[in-house]
């Protein structure tokens, strides 16, 4: 305390300005270290959006495409017999049947009584958004599809030219997945 | 003083989730790559159920040559995201039943087989490089006539 008075008293001019704020040295100092840290917290944030945006991206061959995948083995598993056609409108009137780039499939089931059901899964674009949809007749094919197995490819493609029943499934970055069935 | 070992702490807290990220991003695309590579060989084994018997024991053109002869091909396995193609080596190689008759690959004879009966097994190998290791998946499938 008494060296700062001292100093004080012998440098008056440096006292008044250590009582009245910081030097420019300081200042820019005290400036550049709180960018530093600004900078550094900006990074880290960056990094965990980033993260988060590739772990996102892996969403559809993780998540999405084996679930579709689990669904229509279900659904091709249970029928006796398949047909493909390039689209809705020709499954629904089975006409038209097609060996590659399907993007409808009309299933047939045999009931215990002996009757049989009908169904077609196809992709089609709905309102803008592209979706692989369910449709059972009932007496009649229905406007609307009974349920939506997936809204997430962009788009999916039936190919059976191999001799096994195949479905290409293309995802919104890029990703494609072929899964194959054993329903002759 | 402060501001130094704040800046100190996030730097090593960066490093730390950087480290963790690549962790989980790496494991995440080892279960992708491996859930596409199960898909691909299901596909194999279903291939070597449907083709007709004469396709897969004919002389030229059998997607099965008979061992010691192997069909090497590149294949694509899938798309990762971003387009980037996932490439495997698909090797496809068939053996005959010990018991098949000389003109089917085998030692048997018609005291042993009497009813003729031919059988193959047909080996699919897919080998992909995956995370710095070579990883191999392989598929057999039986037919009988």
């Amino acid at each position: 305390m008494n060296v700062f008075r001292s100093s004080r008293a012998r440098h008056r001019g440096a006292r008044v300005r250590k009582s009245c704020g910081y030097t420019l040295i300081e200042l820019t100092l005290a400036i550049g270290l709180s960018l530093g840290v600004s900078g550094a917290i900006v990074g880290v944030l960056t990094q965990h959006t980033s993260f988060m945006a590739i772990l996102g991206q892996f969403a559809f061959l993780r998540d999405d495409a084996p679930q579709i995948n689990n669904m229509m083995s279900s659904l091709t598993s249970q029928a006796v017999s398949y047909r493909l056609y390039s689209n809705k409108s020709d499954a629904f009137g089975a006409t038209g049947a097609v060996n590659s780039n399907a993007s409808a499939v009309r299933l047939m089931y045999r009931n215990p009584n002996g009757s049989f059901e009908q169904a077609v899964v196809a992709y089609e674009i709905v309102s803008g958004e592209g979706q692989l949809n369910f449709y059972q007749n009932n007496g009649g094919w229905g406007a609307q599809a009974d349920w939506t197995i997936s809204a997430k490819p962009t788009s999916v493609v039936f190919d059976d030219t191999s001799g096994i029943f195949e479905m290409t499934l293309n995802g919104p970055n890029g990703e494609q997945i072929t899964y194959a069935g054993t329903t002759e | 003083m402060e501001v130094t070992a704040a800046l100190l702490a996030l730097l090593i807290l960066s490093v730390l989730l950087l480290k963790s990220y690549v962790t989980v991003v790496g494991a995440q695309r080892w279960t992708v790559v491996q859930g596409m590579t199960d898909t691909f060989v299901a596909r194999e084994t279903a291939m070597g159920k449907r083709l007709p018997f004469t396709d897969i024991t004919a002389e030229a053109g059998s997607p099965w040559p008979t061992s010691p002869a192997v069909s090497t091909t590149t294949v694509t396995v899938g798309v990762m995201p971003g387009g980037v193609p996932l490439t495997a080596t698909l090797r496809r190689t068939k053996e005959p039943n010990p018991n098949n008759l000389l003109d089917d690959g085998g030692s048997g004879t018609l005291a042993t087989n009497p009813a003729k009966m031919e059988s193959w097994q047909m080996h699919s190998y897919l080998s992909y490089e995956l995370s710095g290791q070579t990883y191999v998946k392989a598929r057999t499938t039986v037919r009988t006539q």
